[in-house]
C-alpha cells in the first residue's frame, strides 16, 4: 500500500462509514474518533518519512507523469496534512464535548471527513486540474457545513461565501485551461519545467496573476477577502476553528506551490506586489478585528491579518522567508483554532459572545483564562510563545532585505508587520479585559453547564501543543527549513516527478 | 557559575505552578512560601558577586534554537550583576512586605505571588541575557507580568485600563526595541551582546547603525516612561502597592536605563547619542517634576518623581563622553533605596487610612512615629538633604552638569543644568509636602475615622531601605568601592575619583543649598494656598488623550471597514472583479509590446461565416440578459447562451460534450425555473422596486466587460502560440493500445484521469448531503420567528436549549 494515498483515503472511508451509520451514537463517535487519531499518527509518520527520506509520490493507475495524475508529498505537504489532522481531530473531540449525542447533527461528522478529504487531496496533488477538483470537494463540503447548523438569521451570510467561491472556481477553471493551452500539460513538474524555459514569455506572468487572484480569494488576501469575516462567524465553534485553522490556510499552501514550484523564481516584481498585498491584508485585517465587538468576529478578521503575515513573507521570497511562512503556518493554525475553541467555551459559559455582555471568567475558570492568554499572546507574537518565532523570522528577513540596497520598501513592510502585532495585541486585550477581567454580579457564568470542562480540556491539549511549538522551536523551525528547501529545489522536484531527463 | 545562574533565573518560573495551587490551601500565608524563591535567587547572585574580585565578562551559553542562532546565553559582568542584585534583593524585601501587606481583604494570593515571581525571573533574565533575541524575550516577559500585576485588582475599571495602557505603550515600544536589536545584530553580524561590547561594530553603514540606535532608544524610552511615553507609569499605580514599589519604581522601569547603559559602548560614538538622550531625558525630568507637584495622590506623586529620576538617568548617560561615565550606579542605587522605601511607606499609610489623597491626610506622625522617621529619612534622600545618599547623588549630578555645560560649545550645553535645577527645586518642594502632608499637622477626619495601626513586620523592609539611605550617606566609601568593583569597560571610566561627603564650599554645594531653599519656598507658597491651584492642565494629560484615542480606535476601524465595503455582500464580486481587471488588465497593458498580439494576424484569414454568426447570436443573448426586465426572460437568455455554446462542440467534433452541454443546460433551466416559480411574488417585486443606481450599473458594466476582455484576450493569446506536445495527443495514441478503449474522452474520464472523475462524483454526493442538510432544517413557527434569534447561533447553544 502506498502511503501517499492514505491521507485522502482515510478521511474518505471514515466519512463514508459515518454516513452509512448515519445515526449519531457513542459507537459512531468512538470509531470516527479513533480514525481521527489514526490520521494524526499517519500524518506524523509522513512528516518523519519525508524529512528523513525525501519526498514520496504515486502515479495513479500507473499512467506515467506528466500524463496521468501524480500525488506527491514533501515535507511541506506532510506538515500541512499533520496540522490538518491535529486540528480536525481536536475540533471533533471538542464537538463531542460540546454537544451530547442526541442533539448532534447527523451530517456534521461525515461532512467534516469529506472536507478533510478534499483538503488533503489539495495538499498532495501535483496536477493543476486535480487541484481544481480537490478545491471543489473542499468547497462543496464547506458550503454544506456552513449552512448545516446556521440559524435562520445567519444563513444569508452563507450566500456571499458561496457566490464568491463559485466565482473563484470559475476563474480557476479558466486558469487551468490557459495553463493547458500554454504548456500542453497539467502536471506541476511539467508546467514548472516549461515555464522555466518560457520565462521571458509574458503569458507566464499573466497566468501567475490569474492564479494568484484565484488562490488569493481562497486564502483571503486584500481586497479579495471580504466574503470571509462575515461568513465564518455563523459556523459552530469547532467548525469555525477548523475553517480558520485549516481551510483558509490551504490557500496559502497553494500560493506557496504557485510561486515555489510552478512559476519561475525570478518574478521579483510580482513578488514585491505580493508582499504589498500581504502588508495591506495584515493591517486592514487587524483593523477589522479591532472594529468588531464579538469574539467570533474579532477572530475571523484575525485570520486575514495572519494570512497577511504569511503572504508578506512569501513576497519576500527567500529560502529563509519561505521557511518563516511554513513555521508561521504551523504555529498559527494551532493557535487560531484553539482561540476559536476558547471563544466557544466562553460562549457556553456566558451564553453569549458579545463582549459587552461577557465577564467574570478569570475568577470562574482560570484554566480557560490561562489558555486564552497563552494563545492570544502567541497570536500577537509576544515571546516566549510560538508566535514570537514566526514574527521574529519574518521581521529578521524584512530587516535583512531592508539593509540591502534600495530596500526601504522592506523596512516599511516590516514596520507594518510590527504595527499589526500591536493592534493584534489590542484586539486580544479587548477580549481579555471584558470576558475575563470584568467582574460584574449581573453577568452570569453557567458553570453548572458541565460541558465546558471537557471543552476546556481539549483546548488545553491544543495549548500544550502550541507551547511545545514555542519552546521546542528548534525542531519545528528545522522542519520548516527542510520544507522550504524541498519546495524551492525545483530541479529535484522536476526530476523526481518526471524522471531524469 | 552556569548552573547556579540558571537556577537563579529559572527557578522562580516554577512558582507559576506551585504558588497558585498552594494559594488555594494557604490563603494569604502563601506569601511566606513565595519568599523562598527570591531568597534563593538573591543568595546565588550575592554569592556570584562576592565570588570574584573583579569581573571582566563571563558568558554562559546553552543551545536553544541553533537553527536561528538563538542560544540561552547569559552575560555576567558588573552591570548585569548590579541589576541582578537590585532585582533579587528588592525581590526579597518586596515579597516580605507583600506577605504582610496582602491580608485577608484580598483574593487570589497565589496568583499574585506567581505573577510577582514571573516578573522577577523575567527581570533577572533581561539583565543577564547575552543574546539579543533572548534579551528581548525576557524584556517582553517583564511587560506581560507587569500587565498581570497592574490588573491584579481587575474588578476595578481603573486597574484594567491602567494595565492595558501599560501593556500597549510598553508593547509598542518593545516592538520598536525588537526591530532595533535585530537591526543591530544584522548590521554588526553578531547577536551576542558580549561580543558586541568587546568589539563594537566599526566600519558599518552609519545610517543603519544610527537607525538601530534610534529604535533601541525609543524602546528604552517606552519602558522607562520617558517623554512622550511617560503617562503610562502613573496609571500603572492601580496595582497593589508592593507592585508599584517593585516594578514601577525600583526595577522594571529601570530597564530602559539599563538598556541605555548596556548599549553605551556600542552606540556612544554616534553623533545622535548625546543630543537625543540629553534632550529627551532632561525634558522628561523637568516635566515629570512639574506633574508631580501638580498631583495630590501619593502614588501619583511618587510615580511622577520616578519618571523624573529616570529622565535624569537617561540624560546622564547622554552627557557621558566617549570614554565612559562615573557613578551612574550611585544614582541608581540611591533611587532604589529612597523610592522603594517611600512606596512602601505610602502603602502602609494607604492600608492604615484607606486614602492616598494628600488633601485628606495629616497628623499621622504621632500615631506612627517609626513610620514617620522612615519617611523622613527617605524623603530627605529624595530631596537631597545633606547626610543622605540623595545629597551625594545630587552633588555629583550637578557636578556632571556643570562639566557638561563648560565643555559645551554654546548655550545649549546649559540645558541639562537648568532643567536639573528646576526639577530639583520642585523635588524638594514635593518631598516636603509628601512628608508634611502625611505626618505633620493635625489628624484629618478621614484619618480619625479609618485609622488602624500597622504591624511592626511590615515596617521592617522600608526601615532597612531608609537606614541604607542614611548609612551610605555618611559612609560613601562603601558605595564607591562597590561601584569600582562593578565597573564595566567601555561604560565606566577607570579610576573614578573618590566619593567624599565634604568637598568644601563648591559651586555644587551652593547650588544645592539654593535648591533646597527655593524648594522650601515653593512648599510654603503651596501650603499657604492649600495647593488649590495644583491640577494637571489638559494638554499635559497624555493619558486622557491616549485613552480617548484607544477608545475611539474601534469606531474608526469600523468606519474604515465600512468604507472598504467589506460588509456589503453585493459589492464583493464587483470588488474582486475590479481588482482582477486592474491587476491582469494592467499587466496586459504594461507588457502589450511583448505580447505581439496582432503581429501576424489578419481578420480575413481567420474569418469564418458560421462561427461569426454564432458569436453574434451569443452576443445578442448576452445583451438580452442585461437588458430584459423579468427574471424569467433573463434566465432564458442565459440558457440561450449555453445552448449556443453547444454549437462549438459540434463544430469541433465533440458530440459527447455537446450532448452533455445540452443536458446540463436543460436541467439547470428547468430546475431554476421550478425553484424560482415557488418564490413569493414579493421577492420579485422588491427586486424591481430597488433598481441598482447608475453608478453601480456603470461599475458592474466595467467589471463585466473588463473580465470578459481579459479572459478573452488571454484565451486568444493562449491559442495563438500553442506548444507541440499536448498531453491530449498522448492520450489519443494510448487509448486503443493501453487503455483498451475506443473513445478518448471516455478513457480520459475513467482511466487516464480517473481520480478526477472519482472526486467529481464525490462532489455530487457531498452536494446531495448539503441539500439534505438544508431540507432537514428546523422549521420555526410564526411566533418563534417573531421572537428573534434563539441564543447565540452558530455555537449550537440553541440546539441544546430547544430540546430541553
Amino acid at each position: 500500500m502506498n502511503l501517499v494515498v492514505l491521507p485522502v483515503l482515510l478521511p474518505a472511508l471514515t466519512g463514508l462509514f459515518a454516513l452509512l451509520i448515519l445515526r449519531p451514537s457513542p459507537v459512531r463517535r468512538t470509531l470516527v474518533g479513533i480514525s481521527g487519531g489514526l490520521q494524526v499518527a499517519l500524518a506524523c509518520t509522513l512528516v518523519g518519512l519525508t524529512y528523513t527520506q525525501g519526498p514520496m509520490k504515486v502515479e495513479l493507475g500507473d499512467w506515467p507523469a506528466p500524463f496521468g495524475i501524480v500525488l506527491y508529498i514533501d515535507v511541506l505537504a506532510a506538515i500541512m496534512i499533520a496540522i490538518g489532522a491535529v486540528i480536525s481531530w481536536a475540533c471533533m473531540l471538542y464537538g463531542f464535548f460540546e454537544l451530547p449525542t442526541r442533539v448532534t447533527h447527523p451530517l456534521r461528522l461525515p461532512l467534516v471527513q469529506f472536507l478533510m478529504m478534499g483538503i488533503n487531496l489539495a495538499l498532495v496533488t501535483a496536477d493543476l486540474f486535480n487541484l481544481f477538483v480537490a478545491f471543489e470537494v473542499m468547497l462543496l463540503a464547506s458550503y454544506a457545513l456552513i449552512t448545516l447548523e446556521a440559524d435562520d438569521w445567519n444563513i444569508k451570510e452563507a450566500f456571499p461565501y458561496l457566490s464568491v467561491n463559485l466565482f473563484s472556481s470559475m476563474l480557476f477553471l479558466a486558469g487551468a485551461g490557459f495553463a493547458y493551452g500554454m504548456f500542453g500539460s497539467l502536471n506541476f513538474a511539467d508546467i514548472a519545467q516549461q515555464a522555466e524555459l518560457m520565462a521571458d514569455d509574458p503569458r507566464v506572468g499573466a497566468l501567475g496573476i490569474l492564479l494568484l487572484v484565484v488562490f488569493g480569494i481562497k486564502a483571503g488576501i486584500f481586497p479579495l477577502y471580504f466574503w470571509l469575516p462575515n461568513s465564518y462567524p455563523i459556523l459552530p465553534a469547532p467548525l469555525a476553528a477548523l475553517y480558520a485553522g485549516m481551510l483558509t490556510k490551504v490557500g496559502v499552501y497553494v500560493i506557496l506551490r504557485l510561486f515555489g514550484t510552478l512559476l519561475p523564481h525570478e518574478f521579483s516584481g510580482l513578488h514585491l506586489v505580493v508582499a504589498w498585498m500581504g502588508g495591506l491584508t495584515m493591517v486592514l485585517g487587524v483593523l477589522g478585528a479591532v472594529s468588531r465587538g464579538f469574539i467570533r468576529g474579532i477572530l475571523s478578521f484575525h485570520i486575514l491579518s495572519q494570512i497577511g503575515y504569511m503572504i508578506l513573507a512569501i513576497g519576500f521570497f527567500t529560502p529563509f522567508s519561505i521557511a518563516a511562512v511554513i513555521f508561521y503556518n504551523i504555529h498559527n493554525n494551532i493557535v487560531k483554532a484553539s482561540l476559536f475553541l476558547v471563544g466557544g467555551t466562553a460562549t457556553v459559559l456566558n451564553r453569549t459572545d458579545t463582549l459587552a455582555r461577557m465577564g467574570n471568567l478569570w475568577v470562574a475558570t482560570p484554566a480557560l483564562g490561562i489558555i486564552f492568554l497563552c494563545q492570544a499572546l502567541s497570536l500577537a507574537g509576544l515571546p516566549p510563545f510560538s508566535g514570537f518565532w514566526g514574527k521574529l523570522m519574518i521581521v529578521l528577513e524584512g530587516l535583512n532585505l531592508g539593509s540591502g540596497p534600495g530596500g526601504w520598501q522592506f523596512f516599511v513592510l516590516t514596520g507594518l508587520a510590527l504595527f499589526t502585532g500591536i493592534l493584534t495585541l489590542f484586539s486580544m486585550l479587548k477580549i481579555w479585559l471584558t470576558t475575563f477581567w470584568v467582574r460584574d454580579e449581573s453577568i452570569e457564568v453557567h458553570r453548572e453547564d458541565r460541558r465546558w470542562k471537557g471543552m476546556t480540556a481539549v483546548v488545553g491539549g491544543m495549548c500544550l501543543l502550541s507551547l511545545t511549538i514555542g519552546f521546542g522551536a528548534q525542531f519545528f523551525i528545522k522542519l520548516s527549513f527542510e520544507a522550504s528547501r524541498q519546495l524551492l529545489d525545483k530541479a529535484a522536484y522536476i526530476e523526481f516527478i518526471l524522471g531524469p531527463s | 557559575m552556569g548552573t547556579a545562574l540558571l537556577i537563579a533565573i529559572f527557578l522562580p518560573f516554577a512558582a507559576l505552578v506551585i504558588l497558585p495551587l498552594a494559594g488555594r490551601v494557604l490563603g494569604p500565608r502563601v506569601g511566606w512560601l513565595a519568599l523562598v524563591f527570591p531568597v534563593i535567587s538573591a543568595g546565588i547572585i550575592i554569592n556570584l558577586a562576592l565570588g570574584t574580585e573583579s569581573f571582566g565578562q563571563q558568558t554562559v551559553a546553552y543551545t536553544w534554537v541553533p537553527v536561528l542562532g538563538v542560544e540561552l546565553s547569559f552575560l555576567v559582568d558588573g552591570l548585569s550583576l548590579f541589576y541582578g542584585l537590585v532585582v533579587s534583593v528588592m525581590g526579597v524585601l518586596i515579597t516580605f512586605y507583600a506577605a504582610n501587606y496582602l491580608d485577608g481583604h484580598y483574593e487570589f494570593h497565589g496568583r499574585f505571588y506567581a505573577y510577582l515571581m514571573l516578573f522577577m525571573a523575567a527581570m533577572l533574565g533581561t539583565v543577564f541575557a547575552n543574546h539579543l533575541v533572548l534579551l528581548f524575550i525576557f524584556w517582553e516577559l517583564t511587560g506581560i507580568s507587569s500587565f498581570l500585576l497592574i490588573g491584579f485588582l481587575h474588578g476595578e475599571k481603573k486597574s484594567r485600563y491602567g494595565a492595558r495602557m501599560a501593556l500597549l505603550v510598553t508593547g509598542i515600544t518593545g516592538l520598536v526595541l525588537m526591530a532595533g536589536l535585530l537591526l543591530l545584530g544584522i548590521v554588526a553580524g553578531e547577536f551576542s551582546m558580549a561580543a558586541l561590547l568587546t568589539a563594537p561594530p566599526t566600519d558599518v553603514p552609519v545610517g543603519l547603525l544610527g537607525g538601530a540606535f534610534l529604535l533601541v532608544a525609543i524602546g528604552s524610552f517606552g519602558k522607562s516612561a520617558q517623554f512622550p511615553f511617560h503617562f503610562w507609569l502613573p496609571n500603572a499605580m492601580a496595582a497593589p502597592t508592593p507592585v508599584s514599589a517593585y516594578l514601577h519604581s525600583a526595577t522594571m522601569v529601570k530597564l530602559g536605563v539599563f538598556m541605555v547603559a548596556r548599549v553605551y559602548p556600542i552606540f556612544v560614538d554616534l553623533e545622535w547619542w548625546t543630543p537625543l538622550l540629553v534632550a529627551i531625558g532632561f525634558l522628561t525630568m523637568a516635566l515629570a517634576a512639574v506633574l508631580a507637584i501638580l498631583s495630590h495622590d501619593l502614588k501619583a506623586i511618587l510615580a511622577y518623581s520616578t519618571v523624573s529620576q529616570l529622565g535624569f538617568l537617561i540624560g546622564f548617560y547622554g552627557m557621558g563622553g566617549l570614554g565612559g561615565t562615573h557613578y551612574d550606579l550611585l544614582h541608581v542605587v540611591n533611587h532604589v533605596f529612597f523610592k522603594g522605601c517611600l512606596f512602601m511607606v505610602v502603602g502602609i499609610v494607604d492600608h492604615a487610612t484607606h486614602t492616598r489623597d494628600l488633601r485628606q491626610l495629616g497628623g499621622l506622625g504621632r500615631r506612627m512615629p517609626l513610620l514617620a522617621v522612615i519617611a523622613l529619612l527617605s524623603a530627605a534622600s529624595m530631596a537631597g538633604l545633606p547626610g543622605t545618599l540623595g545629597f551625594l547623588s545630587k552633588e555629583y549630578m550637578l557636578k556632571d552638569a556643570f562639566y557638561f555645560a563648560e565643555a559645551g560649545a554654546d548655550w545649549r550645553a546649559w540645558y541639562p543644568l537648568a532643567l536639573i535645577v528646576l526639577a530639583s527645586v520642585l523635588k524638594v518642594a514635593f518631598s516636603i509636602r509628601l512628608f508634611w502632608g502625611i505626618f505633620g499637622g493635625a489628624a484629618s477626619p478621614a484619618v480619625k475615622e479609618h485609622f488602624h495601626h500597622p504591624g511592626l513586620l511590615i515596617q521592617l523592609p522600608p526601615l532597612l531601605l531608609a537606614a541604607c539611605c542614611l548609612v551610605f550617606g555618611f559612609a560613601p566609601g562603601a558605595i564607591a568601592a562597590f561601584s569600582e568593583t562593578l565597573a564595566v569597560g567601555g561604560l565606566h571610566l577607570p579610576g573614578a575619583p573618590e566619593i567624599k561627603l565634604w568637598h568644601g564650599v563648591t559651586r555644587e554645594l551652593i547650588t544645592s543649598m539654593a535648591i533646597v531653599a527655593a524648594g522650601a519656598v515653593i512648599f510654603a507658597l503651596g501650603a499657604a494656598t492649600a495647593w488649590r491651584w495644583a491640577r494637571i492642565p489638559l494638554p499635559l494629560q497624555f493619558d486622557t488623550g491616549f485613552e480617548a484615542g484607544v477608545e475611539r480606535l474601534p469606531k474608526a476601524a469600523l468606519n474604515l471597514s465600512r468604507f472598504l465595503r467589506d460588509n456589503k455582500p453585493l459589492d464583493y464580486i464587483p470588488v474582486i472583479g475590479l481588482f482582477l481587471v486592474v491587476f491582469l488588465g494592467g499587466y496586459f497593458a504594461y507588457h502589450w509590446e511583448r505580447f505581439e498580439v496582432f503581429d501576424d494576424f489578419s481578420f480575413q484569414e481567420g474569418f469564418h461565416y458560421l462561427r461569426s454568426f454564432v458569436v453574434l447570436l451569443i452576443l445578442l443573448a448576452v445583451i438580452g440578459v442585461v437588458a430584459l426586465p423579468r427574471w424569467t426572460t433573463q434566465l432564458l437568455s442565459i440558457s440561450i447562451v449555453g445552448f449556443l455554446v453547444t454549437f462549438y462542440f459540434v463544430l469541433f467534433r465533440a458530440p459527447d460534450l455537446a450532448m452533455t452541454q445540452i443536458l446540463v443546460e436543460s436541467a439547470t433551466l428547468l430546475l431554476v425555473l421550478l425553484l424560482l416559480s415557488r418564490f413569493p411574488r414579493s421577492a420579485e417585486l422588491g427586486e424591481r422596486r430597488s433598481p441598482f443606481s447608475p453608478l453601480r450599473k456603470a461599475v458592474n458594466l466595467i467589471v463585466a466587460v473588463g473580465i470578459g476582455g481579459c479572459v478573452g484576450l488571454f484565451s486568444f493569446l493562449t491559442s495563438r502560440q500553442k506548444v507541440d506536445d499536448f498531453a491530449g495527443l498522448w492520450f489519443l495514441e494510448r487509448t486503443v493500445p493501453d487503455a483498451k478503449g475506443t473513445n478518448a474522452v471516455n478513457t480520459i474520464l475513467v482511466d487516464f484521469r480517473g481520480l478526477d472523475t472519482l472526486f467529481e462524483i464525490a462532489v455530487l454526493v457531498i452536494a446531495v448531503l448539503g441539500a439534505i442538510g438544508l431540507l432537514m432544517r428546523y422549521r420555526r413557527s410564526r411566533q418563534e420567528y417573531a421572537e428573534g434569534a434563539l441564543g447565540a447561533s452558530g455555537f449550537s447553544v440553541k440546539g441544546v436549549r430547544r430540546r430541553q
